[in-house]
């Protein structure tokens, strides 16, 4: 039986050309849907566009839509917004997802009950999670206000959307509980990669369980906990689909974050070159951030 | 340092008993060996002394003081594990000094125990190393150093050594017992391997199924055992062991094996006529050429290893043993008996050969009851 030589890929010195042969699918697909469209988008950010479309002519290069962008104070108040969902919604991402981690970790009666219950909100698409969350939370027959007057917590029904505060809170709330479980499932993963014996050389040598905590389960947890910190971060930096069905951005621009005003200023006012130096921003600060975090992860991984 | 005293301790998961009614005294500074095979319930009665598992029933008695409820961090003991559960993410010097700080020692009075204690194993030029760096010897001290800064009572090791090669753990083990001399301190060992405990022990404690077997010295485990178990787990290569119904003779008893009738050399035989003996023989007692009881064989297989030479013979199958695994796991030990020749001479293989052996030499069993009669 003889085969073409050519196509012989189990040869070991055309062994490699099998392993591009294999990524190239995947390499062009990257390209198409998330290289290309970047390299449009900065260009489109240095041109004066208004709804952009490819058979029309190249227009003047021009730095005015980052001019006006630093200029404006909507776009300032959009970072201060992202700013602040990114810090308080990892900050309780990750205390609920390591307590709840920690919770289920243990060895109990319904422990795998426990754990399907503490992943369930991630399962739950996006949009129904936050409709849902809305009803709960609207002015006049939501649940919340129910909850909060029946425990004396306030005297009158909060008008939770058109209160800045109050919707900041609501979208705070709504993401911690869609994400908080992708934290917990990465960090029982990680608990569950600490060996038995740690603990007990530990207990031996008479540390208390706050201690072995502190000395023994957050450190060798520090690896996942670095990258799972980067991925909620770009999440939360990214999400659209909670505050655009919630609150639409507003009011008066309170839940305003980058992805919200991208998205208004490109298919609300259709200024696409504009938006797009908007996201241009946006991808630049993603990228420090996580090359910041990843580059800070202990070295002991 | 102090004594440790182990009184019917016992436990069991649901109905399957793991420890039943383990006790032990051991004295001040002794070096005790547990050995057996895996579930034997060794590592069990280990993490019950440490603290980590709870007793079913029983007591334990660290010192002067009771013990067996109390937290395994205040029971003053140090343990050695079989993967030596460094924190990956400490240095050397902090994982030796882990158990001092958790204590709250004051960091002078930490950095001058764990200098000390990496001066004794040779690792003091490694102390600002993490683990990872290590070599699996290297490893291998730290735990121990983790062990000795702590100056407990009694040093508690669970196969420590078994994740070492072959030719270092000749090295660590002779190494643990030079440290045990130096520092004196209360060791129990958890072993499956009876070369350690043999070479180690001050005493050994032979464990099978949950049950004590026999304490013994190690020279006495090996020329008294106390059982068939004991005779076949002690000794490298294992004894052998003949089956033969036992008929009396003028001043005893005597049964027959490889065709001759071999007087037993134990008073106790005479209780046996009638039934049969399980006869033991150590592969080294059998000698090349004729002797007190020869017989001629055609070996099945020879190896050799240069200053000996094991000697594997097929039995003659009335003299095989039928009392199943109760001898070793392979059921073929029962089939073929080892000859270890020591300095042989090149004979060539193939040919068949005489053999012999000193009945005095004979361990005898009870088939029935597996007990060694004396």
């Amino acid at each position: 039986m003889s085969r073409s030589a050519f196509l012989d890929l189990a040869r070991p010195s055309r062994r490699h050309w099998l392993g591009y042969l294999l990524l190239a699918p995947a390499v062009l697909l990257i390209g198409l849907i998330i290289v290309y469209p970047v390299f449009v988008s900065v260009d489109l950010s240095f041109q004066n566009v208004n709804i952009a479309r490819l058979d029309q002519p190249r227009r003047p290069f021009t730095t005015l839509n980052y001019e006006r962008l630093f200029a404006s104070e909507d776009f300032w108040n959009a970072c201060w917004v992202t700013f602040k969902l990114v810090t308080i919604v990892s900050f309780f991402c990750f205390l609920l997802g390591l307590s709840t981690a920690l919770l289920v970790n243990n060895r109990f009666k319904g422990q795998a009950l426990a754990r399907l219950l503490v992943a369930l909100p991630w399962a739950v698409p996006e949009v129904i999670a936050v409709v849902i969350f809305a009803w709960m939370f609207d002015s006049s027959f939501g649940l919340m206000n129910w909850v909060f007057i029946k425990l004396g917590l306030v005297d009158t029904t909060i008008n939770w959307f058109s209160s800045p505060p109050a919707s900041f809170a609501v979208v705070c709330v709504v993401m911690v509980w869609k994400g908080y479980p992708f934290v917990s499932i990465m960090m029982l993963a990680g608990l569950q990669s600490i060996p038995e014996d740690f603990y007990n050389a530990a207990r031996v040598d008479g540390a208390s369980a706050w201690q072995r905590l502190i000395n023994i389960t957050i450190p060798s947890l520090m690896p996942v906990l670095g990258v799972t910190l980067v991925l909620v971060m770009l999440w939360v930096f990214r999400d659209f689909s909670i505050i655009y069905v919630l609150t639409g951005g507003g009011p008066l621009k309170a839940t305003q974050s980058l992805s919200i005003m991208t998205y208004e200023q490109a298919f609300g006012f259709f200024k696409m070159g504009y938006a797009s130096a908007i996201g241009v921003i946006t991808l630049i600060v993603c990228v420090i951030a996580s090359r910041l975090m990843i580059s800070r992860a202990p070295d002991n991984i | 340092m102090a004594g440790i005293k182990i009184e019917h301790v016992t436990k069991s998961y649901g109905n399957l008993a793991v420890l039943k009614d383990f006790s032990l005294d051991i004295a001040d500074g002794e070096f005790v060996v547990l050995v057996g095979p895996s579930g034997c319930g060794k590592s069990t009665m280990l993490k019950i002394l440490a603290g980590l598992e709870e007793a079913s029933s029983g007591k334990v008695w660290i010192g002067e003081r009771e013990v067996t409820d109390l937290a395994p961090g205040d029971r003053d003991i140090a343990m050695v594990f079989q993967n030596y559960a460094l924190y990956p993410h400490l240095t050397v010097a902090k994982n030796m000094g882990f158990g001092l700080k958790m204590r709250g020692t004051d960091k002078a009075e930490i950095e001058r125990r764990v200098g000390d204690a990496a001066k004794i194993l040779g690792i003091d030029h490694l102390l600002d190393r993490r683990p990872r760096a290590l070599s699996g010897g290297q490893r291998q001290r730290v735990a121990l150093g983790r062990a000795i800064v702590r100056e407990p009572q009694a040093f508690l090791m669970d196969e420590p050594l078994s994740n070492l090669d072959a030719k270092l753990r000749v090295h660590t083990r002779a190494e643990i017992s030079a440290l045990h001399k130096r520092l004196g301190v209360t060791t129990i060992y958890v072993t499956h391997d009876q070369t350690e405990a043999m070479t180690m022990a001050d005493r050994i404690v032979i464990m099978k199924d949950g049950e004590i077997q026999q304490i013994a010295h190690p020279d006495t485990m090996f020329r008294e055992p106390a059982n068939l178990f004991v005779a076949g787990f002690i000794g490298s290569p294992g004894m052998n062991f003949l089956q033969s119904p036992v008929t009396a003779a003028a001043g005893g008893a005597q049964v027959r094996l490889f065709g001759q009738n071999v007087a037993l050399p134990v008073a106790g035989a005479g209780s046996l006529v009638g039934e049969d003996a399980i006869v033991g023989l150590r592969p080294e007692h059998i000698s090349a050429g004729p002797g007190p009881v020869s017989f001629e064989v055609q070996p099945r297989l020879v190896e050799s290893l240069g200053s000996e030479q094991y000697v594997y013979v097929e039995l003659p199958v009335e003299n095989r043993v039928r009392v199943g695994q109760a001898v070793a796991d392979d059921d073929t030990r029962g089939h073929s008996l080892i000859a270890r020749l020591i300095n042989p001479d090149g004979r060539p293989p193939g040919e068949r050969l005489t053999l012999s052996f000193d009945p005095a030499r004979l361990h005898v069993f009870d088939a029935a009851t597996q007990g060694a009669i004396q």
